[in-house]
């Protein structure tokens, strides 16, 4: 009897984790990736952090140059109140942009090799000071108002400061005017002048009721701002002369002279309504019947 | 490779560092994570023998991939936690399940920590030593506040390292703790109501 032959079975043996991996990194050809490529990722993030700071720096300063350069010191006369004005001078567009990059800048830090150990406001907090930092510098050197007059030229659906300014100051029929006098004759006494307004019309200016300061600064020829009444087709009573400024933030200085000049504007003819004529105002003045007038009398 | 004798003077970054020179350190690497690492994956719930092993493999390969890319300001136990952790993540994603079921050993470490505040407190000492109790507790947890209480009571984790593994800020961490421990406490509670027979 012959016995089967069994055949002898080599025990299998598992190899080890070690092994697996090693032999698969060598089958695969696996190699670290290279320190640069890290770098060159970590690079990015920081760059494109730098961009938002950047973007976000310029929106801000847009945004100082806008408020800044709002004409608060006449809002009673453009606008029904302080309310309104606010609502009206916000620049919606670049506080959005500014928000947008800011949240942005949050959001790169934290995928950045060590941002994650810095909380939201930490983050948040020292993207802001970089940038409000960075706006300061873009203001002083003038970009936010380059940059909203020229996108201003460029676009037209962008409403600039300049446009909404004009916009809002050519409104004959709520009192209000931008232009220049049409023949500036200086050192010619007249009692009627033709003044050209923003869209081309030719408006008959009487100006019984402006001081001399107003009458120098009408005739002079410059781009001003006119506040008053119609009293018929392209006849224009002025209440008060107030220069155009454009192209720069007002100092607050500047912006306090306007202020006093228009409120002193305000109390005289306040005055007429109450009854005291001041000695250099006609007796039938038509300013103390100007809409803001009213407005400022409910207030 | 390295000798035998200098193997365990030497730290973890310190190997990294021949390993970038000799791919054959590697396995000193594998061979002081393979058992740390699969026993939290086992924690996080990946159960299947087989589905570890290929998790673990896909771990060290990860690893060695990105061994230039190891920040030296962070431990590498950190580092390497936290490359298994994302990557248990994205293999949940793919197979488009959630964690369930976690092993947590000697389980009742965690009831060290939850305040005893509660009236029932006997009550609840006896019921959390059923460890299933804690398993099924855990698993109605949030992964937000799940994953830094595994990390804190059962990997015996700092909160500075558990910061780096889960790329969270240190406060966040201390936080998410305190309010896990509360939450995980009110389910026990919760539970324990629920299975208690009226009287």
């Amino acid at each position: 009897m012959t016995t089967p032959i069994i055949p002898t079975q080599t025990p299998h043996i598992i190899p080890s984790t070690a092994v697996r991996v090693l032999e698969r990194i060598e089958q695969e050809a696996i190699i670290p990736t290279p320190r640069w490529q890290f770098f060159v990722g970590e690079g990015v993030l920081w760059l494109i952090w730098l961009g938002t700071v950047i973007f976000g720096s310029a929106a801000l300063s847009v945004t100082a140059y806008v408020t800044m350069s709002a004409t608060y010191a006449l809002y009673e006369a453009t606008h029904e109140n302080f309310v309104t004005f606010l609502i009206q001078s916000m620049p919606y567009l670049w506080l959005i942009l500014f928000s947008l990059m800011a949240y942005l800048t949050v959001f790169e830090v934290k995928k950045t090799k060590r941002g994650y150990r810095y909380s939201t406001f930490v983050i948040l907090g020292s993207s802001l000071i970089c940038t409000i930092i960075g706006s300061v510098l873009f203001h002083a050197m003038g970009l936010g108002y380059t940059v909203d007059r020229t996108l201003g030229q460029q676009i037209s659906m962008y409403m600039s400061m300049e446009k909404m300014e004009r916009k809002m100051w050519q409104m004959p029929k709520e009192g209000r005017l931008v232009g220049q006098i049409n023949t500036p004759e200086s050192g010619i006494e007249i009692a009627v002048v033709n003044f050209k307004d923003n869209a081309g019309a030719l408006w008959r200016i009487s100006d019984g009721e402006m001081t001399e300061k107003e009458q120098i600064l009408l005739r002079s020829g410059a781009t001003v701002r006119l506040l008053g009444t119609t009293t018929s087709d392209f006849s224009f009573h002025v209440c008060g002369v107030f220069p155009w400024i454009q192209g720069k933030a007002m100092a607050r200085r500047e912006l306090m002279r306007e202020r006093e000049k228009f409120d002193a504007m305000m109390q005289s003819h306040s005055r007429m309504l109450e009854g005291n004529t001041p000695p250099n105002v006609p007796a039938d003045s038509l300013c103390s019947h100007l809409k803001m007038m009213q407005r400022l009398q409910g207030q | 490779m390295l000798s035998p004798e200098i193997i365990p003077e030497l730290s973890d970054e310190e190997i990294v560092v021949r390993t970038l020179h000799d791919r054959s350190c590697f396995e000193v690497i594998v061979e002081r994570f393979e058992a740390k690492l699969t026993r939290y994956l086992r924690r996080l719930g990946v159960h299947i023998h087989e589905d570890r092993q290929d998790l673990i493999q896909e771990i060290f390969i990860k690893v060695y991939k990105n061994l230039n890319g190891f920040d030296k300001n962070l431990s590498f136990s950190s580092w390497i936690y936290r490359i298994a952790h994302n990557e248990v993540i994205s293999w949940y994603r793919k197979k488009s399940v959630r964690p369930e079921g976690h092993m947590l050993g000697e389980s009742d470490e965690l009831f060290l920590f939850i305040p005893d505040t509660n009236p029932n407190a006997e009550q609840l000492v006896d019921s959390i030593i059923d460890a299933k109790l804690l398993h099924t507790a855990l698993n109605q947890l949030e992964p937000k506040y799940r994953n830094p209480i595994i990390l804190r009571f059962f990997e015996y984790k700092e909160y500075d390292e558990i910061s780096d593994i889960l790329k969270i800020p240190i406060g966040t961490v201390g936080t998410l703790i305190s309010r896990g421990k509360k939450k995980l406490q009110a389910i026990i509670i919760q539970s324990d109501q629920t299975d208690t027979p009226p009287l």
